[in-house]
Order: structure tokens, then sequence, then C-alpha cells
């Protein structure tokens, strides 16, 4: 094993053994679950209020499908009259405005909802189950009147049923303050950049600190000059910096599988019949309403692949650049009280960089998205937002080699000043001195 | 042979200049004694040998050729400041220390099993770092710096923080390291020690090497001409024409106990003549000088401009 190798055994040990480590990677996978499960079971509970969505049904098809339930009331409206006239009513008279301008067996993206506040998912689905629904019929009724039912029509039939092209999908659209329409996104896409983007910054917080707090203990205890005798100060960078990011690889995987599992093992339990149907059913109202298969085919609909594989990327050269940074701050002190002094900049930047990821979730492609996503300090943090949302292969590989080009500056600037701070003591030094470091041989 | 020689280091850090045209020459299996003040340069000195910093000019030449960055593993250095990873446990530490300077897993656990059993501490082996005593974690660093048979040894003040009876174990083991033929740089401020077990010396005074050579050529030729005599009377009055001054006498036993410094023009044995024109000598000693005495005379001198 060469010293580096070592090296990052040591540091990776060190951390996975303990047992603080241990029992916080397998709880909080519960906790996270519980968290999301209790506002679903809530939101099956609350809204009470019934809302009224106008229906434009120009084919005059699907009005009659769109039956009222205890949450909402479908009105159909006068196709004819300009969509303006009732767009003006929004939020007033009517929650959204379902326009559905084409037969939808033959244009299956001729229907969009309209609304001032983001659709409920339990809305959107209901809406596209039924539509979906008719359009089965119409097409099996289609096919029924084509000829007689021989074995090939057969074979259609059960083409129709099993085809995906049945599936409605209602493209939403979002009247904002100033009466602009945009096309938003599906509140799907938005959690899961959320999350991501929740987690890169809370990762690169947590183990970049981590990295620092490792380098100024070894400085603290004494450790390090005797391993500069015999490693090169960059390996022990180096391992260190790769030992405390494989510990937060580690965790992510397990909690990627370990909430992967609880999450399907909660859906199983929701999607049940657990609740007896008589008073329980009343109780929490539109029950049917959450319907985690739903959830599922949505969920199943984001390029996961891409996500992940990209997460990964982006996490290790977000990671490896804030920890060279923090560990250079780490060799830079003698103590934890003095690295506050120095952090605060980079916590200012990071949390830059959650802020402005927080506010491209509604805006994902937006100039503050762009830029943001492209700068190679806060690219990490937000390029996750736009991810699910569909972002332009030249932007991605431009912000990947901007973020690898500032990863690999702040590596070798961080390898500068570690090798000179971590054997002084006393001073704390100025950022003049730092930089003088840097031109030492 | 010299085992070890450094040549004209200067090393500079910003307006300071730690080394000064520093050279060494530290014979191949003896204890070399490198003395000086705190703020001396020392340590500097000692970080480029090791190669933990590059001087800006001058070299390190270890066994007859320039040193290279593969000669870190021939040396074990125990630095004055100095401390373990405390969540880790003893056995694995010192494994951990044996594999990073090349030894393969079996070897150094050979290694360790013999160390551990030498300073009598098997029991602590798989104990954390954390419990153990500051002399016991002083043992490890000692077993961490030797363990991987390296060929010169550099010591920064190994004696601190030990108690008499391990200090003792610990001359002893550096002492028996040199019979092996390995080479000792030990840098310290216990003059004691120095008398006791280094050959040769270098003082560092202000980024300079002011005082090189053998222990006992130095203290020989710093001799001041003091000598100590017990002699057998009641009172001692030297006559006012006599080769000497009376520094001080106290009583000792039924006899008195003297010091006195004779003048330079004069042998020792003319001294003990002219002694014994009037009293009777019980025993008579040349106080050499204590490299205490000399490293305070030397590092008071003001340097020569």
């Amino acid at each position: 094993m060469t010293p580096l190798q070592l090296i990052i055994e040591r540091e990776y040990l060190a951390r996975v053994k303990k047992k603080s480590f241990i029992l916080l990677t397998i709880l909080m996978p519960f906790l996270f679950v519980g968290i999301a499960l209790v506002p679903a079971f809530l939101s099956m509970v609350k809204d009470s209020g019934e809302k009224t969505i106008a229906v434009i049904d120009k084919t005059g098809l699907y009005t009659t499908e769109l039956q009222s339930s205890q949450n909402y009331r479908f009105i159909s409206v006068d196709p004819d009259s300009p969509l303006v006239s009732y767009m003006m009513k929004l939020d007033t008279d009517y929650f959204g405005i379902l326009d559905i301008s084409g037969d939808l067996s033959q244009e299956p993206k001729a229907v969009s909802f309209l609304s001032e506040k983001q659709p409920p998912l339990d809305l959107l689905s209901m809406i596209e189950n039924r539509l979906s629904e008719k359009v089965k019929n119409q097409k099996l009724e289609g096919l029924a009147h084509s000829g007689s039912a021989d074995s090939a029509a057969i074979a259609q039939v059960l083409a129709v049923i099993d085809s995906k092209s049945n599936n409605i999908s209602v493209s939403t659209l979002r009247k904002d303050k100033e009466g602009e329409m945009k096309e938003s996104s599906t509140i799907v896409a938005s959690i899961v950049g959320g999350v991501f983007t929740f987690l890169i910054y809370m990762f690169i917080m947590a183990y970049g600190a981590m990295v620092m707090q490792a380098v100024v203990e070894e400085k603290k205890n004494r450790i390090v000059e005797v391993m500069v005798s015999t490693v090169r100060p960059v390996n022990l960078l180096v391992g260190k910096i790769i030992g405390v990011g494989l510990v937060g690889m580690t965790q992510l995987i397990i909690w990627g599988i370990l909430i992967g599992g609880l999450m399907s093992v909660a859906t199983v339990f929701t999607a049940a019949p657990v609740l007896p149907a008589s008073g329980a059913e009343a109780m929490i109202g539109g029950a049917d309403s959450f319907d985690p298969a739903q959830t599922i085919a949505i969920l199943s609909g984001i390029n996961w692949l891409e996500i992940i594989l990209l997460f990964f990327v982006y996490f290790i050269g977000g990671y490896m650049m804030y920890a060279s940074l923090f560990a250079a701050i780490g060799a830079a002190v003698d103590n934890d009280q003095d690295t506050q002094q120095f952090m605060m900049p980079i916590t200012f930047i990071i949390l830059f960089a959650f802020y402005a990821g927080l506010y491209s979730i509604q805006n994902p492609d937006g100039p503050l998205a762009f830029w943001c996503s492209l700068f190679p300090l806060s690219s990490p943090i937000v390029m996750m937002v736009r991810l699910p949302f569909g972002v332009p292969l030249w932007e991605k590989l431009l912000s990947l080699a901007l973020l690898f080009a500032a990863f690999l500056l702040m590596a070798w600037l961080a390898a500068k000043i570690y090798r000179v701070g971590i054997l002084m003591y006393g001073k704390k030094p100025t950022l003049k001195e730092m930089i003088r470091w840097i031109k030492y041989k | 042979m010299y085992y070890l020689q450094t040549k004209d280091i200067v090393k500079q850090y910003a307006a300071h200049r730690a080394l000064d045209g520093v050279s060494i020459d530290v014979p191949k299996a003896s204890v070399f004694g490198l003395l000086g003040p705190n703020g001396a340069g020392k340590t500097t000195l000692i970080r480029i040998i090791t190669r933990i910093t590059a001087p800006d000019s001058g070299c390190v030449i270890l066994d007859g050729r320039t040193m290279d960055k593969n000669d870190v593993y021939k040396i074990g250095y125990l630095p004055e400041e100095r401390g373990l990873y405390k969540k880790m446990k003893v056995g694995e530490h010192a494994l951990f220390f044996a594999r990073l300077r090349g030894m393969d897993r079996a070897q150094a656990q050979a290694e360790i099993d013999k160390w551990f059993q030498k300073f009598e501490m098997t029991d602590w082996y798989g104990k954390k770092v954390e419990e153990l005593s500051k002399g016991m974690q002083q043992k490890v660093q000692f077993i961490a710096t030797v363990i991987h048979n390296p060929d010169l040894l550099i010591f920064d003040e190994p004696f601190s923080g030990f108690d008499p009876v391990n200090s003792e174990l610990l001359k002893t083991e550096i002492l028996k390291l040199k019979a092996e033929g390995k080479t000792i740089i030990l840098s310290t401020h216990n003059m004691e020690s120095v008398e006791s077990i280094c050959d040769n010396i270098t003082l560092i005074n202000r980024s300079k090497a002011v005082l090189q050579g053998s222990v006992a050529e130095i203290r020989n030729s710093h001799k001041s001409g003091i000598f100590r005599l017990k002699l057998q009377a009641d009172t001692f009055i030297p006559p006012a024409d006599a080769p000497f001054v009376l520094l001080s006498s106290a009583p000792f036993g039924d006899g008195l106990d003297v010091r006195i410094r004779k003048n330079v023009d004069i042998s020792p044995a003319e001294l003990i003549r002219c002694v014994l024109q009037t009293t009777e000598i019980l025993s008579f000693e040349e106080e050499m000088p204590s490299m205490n005495d000399i490293f305070i005379e030397t590092v008071k001198t003001p340097l020569p401009v």
C-alpha cells in the first residue's frame, strides 16, 4: 500500500467505525421517511374547502367524465368565450381552468391546466386518470366500429389497453402576478431537485467542516509533524479529503438504499386498505386522492440514472473543492475558535448558493439559475435543482469543466497553504501571510 | 566516515533568517548533540534534514550522496511537538506508522510485538491512545520512531515528560541503537544527558553554528583552571604571593572543601606543591566545565559582527 492509500484507509476506518456515525447513518433514514410521510398523511385529512374548476371542453366529449368530488367541483363553461375572460376570475371564482382544446385520443397534449397556485397533486392525478380512462374507451370504441373483431383486432385491443399513449398528462400552466403565463414544473420535479440540492449542500458543509476539524485536530495534537516527516504533506491532505469524502459517500449510499427500501415499504403500507371502510373513510376525506401508485408513476418518469450519476459527479467536484478550502483554513489556524473568522466568507458563499438553489426551483431556467449553475462555487448546489427539469448538454459539460478546473486550482492553493500552515504555531496568520506561503519553496 | 552532512544550509522566513550557512558533520554510529537556545534554528535544521521543508540554499548529504525523497524511510524522527491519534488503539497506531514507513503488515507486527515486550506494554495493545498516561504515550511515540529500523534517528527533546526510570530506559535504548551502528541526532536542553551520551555536538545560536566538536574536546578547551581540593585543616589562608586565588571554602567533615583558580602560568603540579607547603591534601581534582556552563557562556558571548 502506498502512503496515500494508508492515509485514506485510516481516515475512512477511523470515522466509519465510530458509534455516532453508525447510529446516525442508520437512524436518519427513518427520521427522513417519517418526516416525508407525516405531511402526506396530514394532506389526506385537511383541505376542507371545495375548489371549483372551470372546464372549457371544446370537444364536448369529456365534461361528463369529470364528476365533482368532495374536494373539487367541475363546472362546464362556454367553450366559445375567450380564455382570458375566465382567467380574470382565477383565484376568485375558479381555483383553476381545465382547457381541453381537441380530441385527446388524437392529440394527447391538447389539455392543460391553468391556475394561480400550484395545483395539488391529487387533483392532477384525478383528472389524468379520468381522461385516460375516457381516451381508452374512445380508442376501443373506434376499434369496435372499424370492423369485425378478428384475432388481429383483439391483439389491437390488447395493445390499446396496454398502450401508454392512453395516459393523458395534463400540462400545468401557472399565471404569476404579472399575468404572464409560464409553463411550470411538476411538483415532483421540484421536490426531487430540492431534495438533491439540500443533500449536496448539507454534505458539502458537514463533510467539508469535518475535513477542517480533522486538520485542526492533527495540528493541535501535534501529530502532524510526525506524519509529514514520512509522507508528503500533499498526500496527507489529499488522503484526508478522499478518506472523509468516502465516508460521506458511504453514508449517502446507505441512506439511499435505506430510504428507498423504507419508502417502498411505506408505500405498500399506505396503499393497502389498512383502515376499515366505514367511519375512517369519512375521517380521512378523499383518501382515494392520495394515490401512491400515481406518485410512483410520476417519479419513474424522471431520469434517475442521469440525476444520480450527476449528483455524485457534482458531489465529488463540489466537496473536493470546498474541502480543500476548509483544509487550508484548518491548516492556517491553531484552534477551533480561530476558524470562525476564515469560515465566514466560505459559509456565506455556500449559503448564497443554497438560497440561489431554492429560488431557482421556481425558475429553473432563469438567469440566476443559469449563472449560478455555471459558477463553480455554486454550481454543485444549484445545478441539482435544474437537473430534473432538463438542462442542455453543453451547459452541463461547461459547468462540470469549470467546477473541476476550480477544484484543481483550489486543491493546488490549499496544498501550498497547508504545507506551510500545519507547521506554524502561534499567531493567527493574515491573508497576506497566507498568500506569501503559497510562494514558499 | 560521516553518515550525515549538511553544507551551508540557508533558510529564510520572510524577514527572519532561520539558518545562516549551517554545516554539520555527523559521524556514523555516534550520538550527535544539536544544542542551542530556543528559536536558534535547531528545529528548522531538523525539518530540512527530514525533508519537511526545503532549504533556500545548501544541501544535505546522506551516506555520501545527496539525499533524495526515498531517504525519508531511513530516518526515524521523534519531534519535540508530538502527538498521536487519540481515538486509535495503541497497537493499530503503531502498525499504521510502521506501514506508513514502508513495512509490510507481517513484518511490522513482528517488530511491534518485540518492542511492546521490551517496554512492558503488551497489556496496552488494545487500549485507546487517550487512555494512556503521558509517559506511556511517549513510549508509543518512541516505538513508532524506531519501528522501521532506520539508520538515522533524530530525537528532539526525547526525555521531556519521562520519569527518571523511563529516562534511564530511553538512554539505554539510545546507546544500544548506537552500538547497533545507528546514527543518532539528539536535540535537547538537558545538558546532563549531552555529557553522558553525546559524542559530538554543534551549538546553534542565532541561526549560526557557533560551537562544534567532540564533547571531550570542547570541555577540555573550556577549562578555566579551577580546582577542587579537600584539605586536612580547619582553616586555609593562602599566602599573599600564592599563584592562585581562593574562590570559596566550606567545612567538610573534619576537613575543609575549597575551590581555587590557579594562575595561567603554573602547572597543576606546581599548584599542588604550593598548597602542600601549608596543608595536607586529601583529594584534588580539576573541575571540568559542565556543558551547561559552556552553553551559557557561548550563548551569552556576542557574535562577532
